[in-house]
C-alpha cells in the first residue's frame, strides 16, 4: 500500500519556486481549492509526473517541455523543472521519487529513486517505479472526474480502448498471473514435445511419427516466433498511430486556441471601450478636485464671514423692521396698526430711536452685500462630496485596467502555445494520410496475428493427435521426460481453469463491492444495486433486478466511483486517489455522500476542486475528522500560482 | 509478506487442483504460482521463467 508522504514541486506550470503539500497522516481527505487556469491539472500532474514521466491534457498528452514555468523561464531563473514524491510502501519502506527536467539536455528527463535508504541505479528506478504503480493502472488513482466516463464504454463497446481498459482492471484483480503461468507451462510443454520427437525418431518403428511430431512442434515454434514478431510490429505501429493522432489532436488544439484568441481579443476590446468610458467618467469630476484641496479652509474663511454677517444683518433686519413700523404709524392717526392703542409722542420717539440705533450705513450695506455674496460663493465650495466620486471613479478605471492587462496576458499565453503546437495546415493534411495508412496496416496485422493464433491451434492440435498416436510405443520414453510431458500438460489445463474460476469469482466480488460503495453514495432510493457484465462494464438495477436504462452523467460519474473504489480494495498497490474537479458532474447531496464515502474509496484523496464546486460548511460536516487540510492555489498573476495553507 | 489478492488466487488454484487436477502435486502448483507473482515483482521476462519451471519440474520430478 502506498501512503503519500509530501510531495514538493519547483517551476512546474504555474508553480514558480518551490512549492510543497505535506501529507501529515496516513489517511483522510486533502481539499486543494483554486479557479479555473490556477493550476488543479498542473497539480494532478505533478504527481503523474513524479511516478510515471508524463504530462496529460484534457485531449491527451502534454509536451513536457511545456511545463517548465514560464515566469522563471523567462526571468532566467529556471531552465527546467523538479517534482519530488515522497512515500511509504507497506507503511514502513521510504521511497523518495524525484524527476526532473531540463530543457536542452539530452534526455531532458532524469529520474533519481531513493528506497529505504539507497538510492537506485537509473535502469533500477525505472522497473522499481513501475513495479510500484504500473503506468497502465495509473487511470485509477491520478485522473480527472471526466475521465469517469470511459467506464461507461465497458458496458457495450469493443475496441483497443476498451480492451485496453479491461486488461487494466484484470491486472489489479491479478489474473495476467495466472495467464503467464499458463503461458509459461506451454513453453514448457513444447519443451517436453520436442524432447519426445527426438527420442521417437531414433527408433524405426516409430522414426516417422517422430520426424511428423518435431515438424509439427518446429512449425508451432515458427508460428510463436512469428506471432511474437507481428505483436512487437503491431505495439511500434500503435505507438506511431498515437504520435500522428497526438499530432492531430494538437491540431484540434490549435483550432480551440484560435477561437479562444478571437474571443480574448474581442473581450479586449470591449475593455478598452470600457477603460475609455471609465477615464472620461474621472475626467468629469476632475475639475472639482481643487475643492477638495481647498475645502477646509473654505470652511474656516467661511466661519470667519459668518461671524461678520451675523450681527450686521441682525441689526440690517431690526432697521428694516422699524422703518416698517414708523411708515404705518405715519399713515395711523395716532392708534397702532398692530394693537389698536392710542400712541403718544413719547412712545412714537422710543420708535423712532430705536431705528436710529438698529439702522446701518450705507457703507455697512453695502458691505454686508459684499460678504453674503462671498459666503454664497464659499457656501457652494464646500457643499457635496466630490472626493467620494473621484475615489469611486478612479476605483472602476483600475479594475478595468487590470481587467485589460490579465486579458492581454492571456492573449500573449495564447499566442504562445499557438507558436508551441507549431502545425500547419499542410501537415495536418499529411498526418491525416498518415494516419489513415497507419489504421489500414493495424487492421491488417490485427487480422494477420489473429490468423497465426488459428494456426497455431490448428498444430496445438495436430501434435496432440500425433502425440497421441504414439502413446503406446514400444521403445519407453525417459521417465524425466515423461514426467515433464504430464505435468506441463495438466499445468497447463490447471492454470487455465484456474484463471476462468477465479475471473468469474473476482467479477462476482466486484460487483458486490461496487455495489456496497454505490449504495452508499446514490440519493435515487430505487436504485437498489449494480450488475455486472463479462466486461467489467457495471449497470444500475432496480428492486426486480431490472437494469435501468440511459442513465444520467451524474450516475455514470456515481458508478464509475464506486468501481474505483472496489478495485482499490482488491489492488495490492491501494493506494491514494488524486482527482481534479471530483464534483462536476454531482448535485449537492450526491455530492455529500460520495465525500462521506471517499474514506472506503481511497485511504488518502486529494481534491482538487473549483471554487462553489461544494458547500464548504456541508464537505465539512460530511468528511468530519476525515478531512486533514484544505488549500488555497493562490493566485499570483495570471501565470504564477502558489500552494497556500487555507 | 502475501497480499489477500494473492491468497485469494492461491485459494482458488488449490481449490481446482482438488477438484480437478489432484494428481498434480500441491506444492509444485503453488511453487509456480508464486514464481510468477515474483516475476511481476521482479520484472523478470518469460523465457528466464520458464527456465525456472522446467527446473521445478524436473526436480519435483526428480525427487518423487
Amino acid at each position: 500500500m502506498i501512503e503519500f508522504r509530501r510531495i514538493e514541486i519547483e517551476n512546474f506550470g504555474p508553480y514558480r519556486g518551490i512549492n510543497h503539500i505535506d501529507f501529515s497522516s496516513r489517511t483522510g481527505v486533502w481539499v486543494a481549492y483554486g479557479a479555473n487556469g490556477r493550476g488543479k491539472t498542473s497539480l494532478l500532474n505533478a504527481f503523474r509526473y513524479a511516478l510515471y514521466g508524463r504530462v496529460e491534457g484534457r485531449v491527451g498528452p502534454i509536451p513536457v517541455d511545456r511545463m517548465v514555468n514560464e515566469i522563471a523561464r523567462e526571468a532566467g531563473e529556471a531552465t527546467g523543472f523538479r517534482v519530488t514524491l515522497d512515500f511509504t510502501l507497506g507503511g514502513t519502506e521510504e521511497w523518495e521519487v524525484t524527476r526532473t527536467y531540463e530543457m536542452g539536455r539530452s534526455p531532458g528527463e532524469a529520474l533519481r529513486v531513493s528506497k529505504a535508504g539507497y538510492v537506485l541505479s537509473r535502469e533500477a528506478a525505472q522497473e522499481a517505479v513501475a513495479a510500484v504503480a504500473p503506468p497502465e493502472l495509473s487511470g485509477f488513482f491520478l485522473f480527472d472526474a471526466e475521465d469517469l466516463r470511459k467506464y461507461e464504454m465497458l458496458l457495450d463497446q469493443d475496441g483497443d480502448a476498451v480492451a485496453n481498459l479491461r486488461a487494466a482492471i484484470e491486472r489489479v484483480l491479478g489474473i495476467p498471473f495466472l495467464m503467464r503461468a499458463s503461458a509459461s507451462v506451454s513453453e514448457v510443454n513444447d519443451q517436453a514435445m520436442k524432447l519426445i520427437a527426438e527420442h521417437l525418431k531414433k527408433d524405426n518403428h516409430t522414426r516417422a511419427a517422430g520426424e511428423s511430431l518435431a515438424e509439427a512442434q518446429g512449425i508451432k515454434t515458427q508460428l510463436l516466433e512469428e506471432r511474437q514478431k507481428e505483436r512487437s510490429a503491431l505495439i511500434q505501429l500503435q505507438e506511431r498511430l498515437t504520435r500522428v493522432e497526438e499530432d492531430l489532436r494538437q491540431h484540434q488544439v490549435s483550432a480551440r486556441v484560435v477561437a479562444k484568441l478571437e474571443s480574448e481579443r474581442a473581450l479586449l476590446d470591449q475593455l478598452k471601450g470600457q477603460m475609455r468610458t471609465a477615464t472620461d467618467d474621472l475626467k468629469e469630476v476632475t475639475p472639482a478636485l481643487w475643492k477638495v484641496v481647498l475645502r477646509s479652509s473654505c470652511e474656516r474663511v467661511l466661519a470667519a464671514l459668518e461671524s461678520q454677517i451675523s450681527p450686521l444683518r441682525a441689526r440690517a433686519d431690526a432697521a428694516t423692521a422699524s422703518r416698517h413700523l414708523l411708515q404705518k404709524l405715519e399713515e395711523s392717526d395716532e392708534v397702532c396698526p398692530y394693537c389698536t392703542q392710542g400712541l403718544d409722542a413719547e412712545r412714537e420717539r422710543a420708535v423712532r430711536d430705536l431705528l436710529i440705533a438698529t439702522d446701518i450705513s450705507a457703507e455697512e450695506r453695502a458691505s454686508l452685500g459684499r460678504l453674503e455674496a462671498d459666503a454664497k460663493i464659499l457656501g457652494a465650495m464646500t457643499r457635496g462630496e466630490p472626493s467620494k466620486v473621484l475615489a469611486e471613479r478612479a476605483r472602476r478605471l483600475d479594475e478595468k485596467r487590470l481587467d485589460y492587462r490579465e486579458c492581454q496576458e492571456r492573449i500573449d499565453e495564447l499566442n504562445e502555445q499557438l507558436e508551441a503546437i507549431g502545425i500547419t495546415e499542410a501537415e495536418v493534411n499529411s498526418r491525416n494520410r498518415e494516419r489513415n495508412d497507419l489504421i489500414i496496416q493495424e487492421s491488417n496485422l490485427k487480422k494477420r496475428i489473429d490468423e497465426i493464433e488459428e494456426r497455431i491451434q490448428g498444430q496445438e492440435a495436430a501434435i496432440t493427435k500425433l502425440r497421441k498416436k504414439v502413446q503406446n510405443a514400444p521403445n519407453p520414453l525417459d521417465p524425466a521426460v515423461a514426467e515433464l510431458e504430464r505435468i506441463s500438460q495438466g499445468l497447463k489445463s490447471l492454470f487455465n481453469k484456474t484463471a476462468e474460476t477465479y475471473r468469474e469469482r473476482m467479477r462476482k466480488e466486484v460487483e458486490v463491492k461496487a455495489g456496497e460503495i454505490f449504495l452508499a453514495i446514490r440519493t435515487e432510493e430505487e436504485y437498489k444495486g449494480l450488475r455486472i457484465n463479462d466486461g467489467y462494464g457495471l449497470s444500475i438495477v432496480d428492486e426486480a433486478g431490472k437494469e435501468i436504462p440511459n442513465r444520467s452523467a451524474g450516475y455514470e460519474h456515481l458508478v464509475a466511483l464506486a468501481l474505483l473504489g472496489a478495485l482499490q480494495s482488491f489492488s495490492p498497490n491501494r493506494g491514494p486517489i488524486v482527482v481534479d474537479s471530483p464534483f462536476g458532474r454531482l448535485d449537492p447531496l450526491n455530492t455529500e455522500r460520495v465525500m462521506k464515502a471517499l474514506p472506503e474509496i481511497a485511504n488518502q484523496a486529494v481534491l482538487l476542486v473549483f471554487e462553489g464546486e461544494f458547500d464548504r460548511d456541508v464537505a465539512v460536516r460530511a468528511l468530519q475528522e476525515h478531512l486533514v487540510e484544505e488549500m488555497q492555489l493562490k493566485r499570483i498573476s495570471a501565470r504564477e500560482t502558489e500552494i497556500a495553507k487555507r | 509478506m502475501a497480499t489477500n489478492r494473492e491468497m485469494k488466487l492461491f485459494d482458488v488454484l488449490e481449490e481446482v487442483r482438488e477438484k480437478e487436477f489432484s494428481d498434480l502435486p500441491a506444492t509444485l502448483v503453488r511453487e509456480i504460482l508464486a514464481i510468477h507473482v515474483d516475476a511481476v515483482r521482479d520484472g523478470a521476462t518469460l523465457s528466464e521463467t520458464r527456465k525456472r519451471i522446467e527446473a521445478n519440474i524436473r526436480e519435483h520430478g526428480a525427487s518423487e
